[in-house]
């Protein structure tokens, strides 16, 4: 008997080491961002791509103005946009904007709590940039990255 | 010190004024500006206050509309200087907590800001905090304090301003204070002189219809009342004089007819020459105290007795003159028609004479005078004389003795001992004796050192000095010592001294 338990508790301890863990990001871990624009640029590099959701370019090809929607970062995807585009955890990303608005230097993007809002805000503000994990419904905004729909 | 109405006028205005100058010049930018102070500080820390508030909710929220629209209007407003954020960070370094605050982000770009510091000259700098998961900290504003200085210059030139304005009503007012009450005082002050000095007719022309025309219609009325006054004046003035007119011809009449009492006195009494007798000296010191006397000196030869007497009647002047007459009239009267030479005898009858006389015994017309007397009846033996006295004693100084015989205690008609009979005693005398007979005249004279009436016993004294002179030199002592003791004081009744040398 205590040969069994001996064999039996690492597996439990595994079991409820799995149980434990967020479920969400389990699910992040393997989601794939998309980039949708609303008038803007619909090819660009990641390179670019960084440029623009960091705020350093701030007008799209046309002139117009950018606008950034992202998802808040206690979001599973939010939290994957700033370790993916911006290289930052969820805490930096904010002092990161904090400092460039306090300073004045760019607009503050726009933070919502669902793809769904953050979907109908890009699709009713011109030269507005968002990335989202799912499909959208009109693949007219959804724009590449290095030549593809997902990254 | 004395100041003038329009020194007066002029201090309180210009008081007034400076104070109220002061006022504004001083303690009224002075509190601007401590209102200004506050207030400033206030905006500058609810500035803060709003952008931290604002860095809270970008942080915790991810809503950095706060944090942007906070700062656009700050960095609007002209005073803006700068805005930092700093962030706190608190370290566990081998047991020991350290806080580390860096400078996060600045505005405008590249403005060095030291988060030690707390105050810059010219900056007003205020901190609020901030906490967040992410990260705490502060923000610093800097306001300039310029526009503080600015508006404080501003508040002081208007506060001279209104100063000034204020000093120039104030001299102003102080001119129409001067103008309207100063000057009619002072015009009302020159006519009141001439009224004064006897300017009746003058009037004051003031044409105002406030306390200064009251006081200058009262005071034309006071000149024409005094006016007035004066005729009723000038009237009672002529009719005192006319009085006193009256009075100084009835004054000199009566006046020349007490000369002529004196003069009758002064015919009755024995010359001094004629009153020696058998005495080998004698002298009369008599002083009236008016024109004529209430003392008078008796002197007789009747069967060749010497008679003499010192005579005091009651009061002096002319009642005193009368009374003089009526005894000298009544001793002839009784030594003379009814032959009587015994100086008991004389007293007692002349006592019987003259309250029938004054009537003593009828209440309607009696009145109570009477008079006290010594009398002495001197020889034919040379050896003794006989002593009578009513109310008066008489002295004789021997063997360098002074001795005193008192008479009887009562005066002649006078009220009191009424039954006592006047007793005559005999004293024997040698040669060289000195008798003094005399009034109280002398010893009730006020004078001396301390205004105090003279004595008996200074008297006495006085006696026994002179008693080795000559009756004439004893009269010249007495009178030196009399005008000395009197000094300058008035003589309180009339003084009859007789001095006799046996």
């Amino acid at each position: 008997m205590k040969n069994s338990i001996r064999w039996i508790f690492p597996f439990m301890v595994l079991f409820l080491m799995t149980g434990a863990m967020p479920r969400e990001e389990a699910i992040v871990a393997d989601e794939q961002l998309r980039v949708i624009t609303n008038g803007g640029d619909k090819v660009m590099t990641f390179k670019s791509l960084k440029k623009i959701m960091r705020g350093e370019k701030q007008r799209w090809s046309d002139g117009k103005k950018v606008t950034i929607a992202l998802l808040k970062t206690n979001t599973g995807v939010g939290e994957l946009t700033a370790k993916k585009v911006y290289g930052m955890s969820p805490g930096q990303l904010n002092k990161y904007w904090l400092g460039l608005v306090f300073q004045g230097r760019a607009e503050a993007p726009h933070f919502f709590i669902s793809e769904e809002l953050l979907i109908l805000y890009v699709n009713s503000t011109p030269g507005a940039i968002g990335i989202i994990s799912t499909d959208p419904d009109s693949s007219d905004n959804l724009a590449t990255v290095d030549g593809k729909k997902v990254f | 010190m004395r100041i003038t109405l329009k020194a007066k006028i002029w201090l309180t205005v210009s008081s007034i004024t400076l104070l109220f100058a002061g006022f504004l010049f001083f303690y009224f930018p002075a509190k601007q500006q401590k209102t200004l102070q506050e207030s400033f500080e206030k905006e500058v820390y609810v500035t803060a206050k709003t952008v931290a508030l604002g860095v809270s909710i970008a942080l915790t929220e991810q809503n950095f509309k706060g944090v942007k629209t906070s700062m656009e209007y700050i960095k609007s407003d002209p005073r803006f200087v700068f805005a930092a954020l700093v962030q706190t960070d608190t370290l566990k370094i081998q047991n020991e907590i350290e806080v580390s605050q860096d400078v996060f982000a600045v505005e405008p770009f590249g403005y060095e800001y030291d988060p030690k510091t707390t105050s810059v000259e010219g900056i007003m700098i205020k901190r609020y905090p901030f906490y967040s998961p992410t990260m705490n900290g502060d923000i610093v504003v800097g306001f300039s304090e310029d526009s503080i200085h600015e508006k404080l210059a501003d508040v002081k030139m208007k506060g001279l301003s209104i100063a000034s304005g204020v000093f120039l009503f104030g001299i102003l007012v102080g001119f129409i204070l001067d103008r309207h009450i100063s000057k009619p005082l002072h015009h009302l002050q020159r006519v009141a002189t001439l009224v004064g000095k006897g300017n009746r007719e003058i009037q004051l022309t003031l044409k105002r219809k406030d306390e200064i025309g009251d006081l200058a219609d009262s005071f034309n009325k006071m000149t024409r009342e005094l006016k007035e006054a004066d005729l009723v004046i000038a009237d009672q003035t002529e009719s005192l004089i006319d009085t006193k007119n009256v009075l100084e011809e009835q004054h000199s009449l009566m006046h020349s007819s007490i000369i002529y009492a004196q003069k009758i006195q002064k015919a009755i009494l024995p010359n001094h020459g004629d009153i020696k007798g058998p005495f080998s000296d004698l002298e009369v010191f008599f002083e009236p105290r008016d024109i004529v006397s209430g003392d008078f000196y008796y002197v007789a030869e009747k069967d060749g007795k010497h008679i003499i007497a010192a005579v005091d009647c009651t009061g002096h002047g002319v009642p005193g003159g009368f009374m003089s007459m009526i005894g000298y009239s009544l001793l002839n009267q009784v030594i003379f028609d009814r032959g009587m030479t015994d100086a008991a005898d004389i007293l007692t009858q002349l006592d019987v004479e003259l309250k029938t006389g004054l009537h003593h015994d009828r209440e309607d017309v009696s009145i109570q005078d009477g008079m006290d007397m010594s009398l002495v009846v001197y020889g034919p033996s040379k050896k003794e004389i006989q002593f009578a006295g009513a109310n008066n004693p008489i002295l004789i100084m021997s063997d360098g003795e002074l001795k005193k015989f008192k008479g009887t205690k009562r005066g002649i008609a006078g009220s009191s001992y009424k039954d006592a009979p006047f007793l005559a005693e005999t004293i024997s005398v040698k040669e060289g004796d000195n008798i003094f007979m005399f009034s109280d005249g002398f010893q009730d004279q006020f004078g001396g050192p301390n205004e105090r009436k003279y004595m008996v016993k200074r008297m006495r004294d006085l006696f026994v000095k002179i008693s080795s002179e000559t009756c004439s030199r004893q009269k010249e002592l007495i009178s030196k010592e009399f005008e000395e003791w009197r000094g300058y004081g008035d003589q309180t009744d009339d003084i009859l001294i007789i001095t006799a040398k046996v």
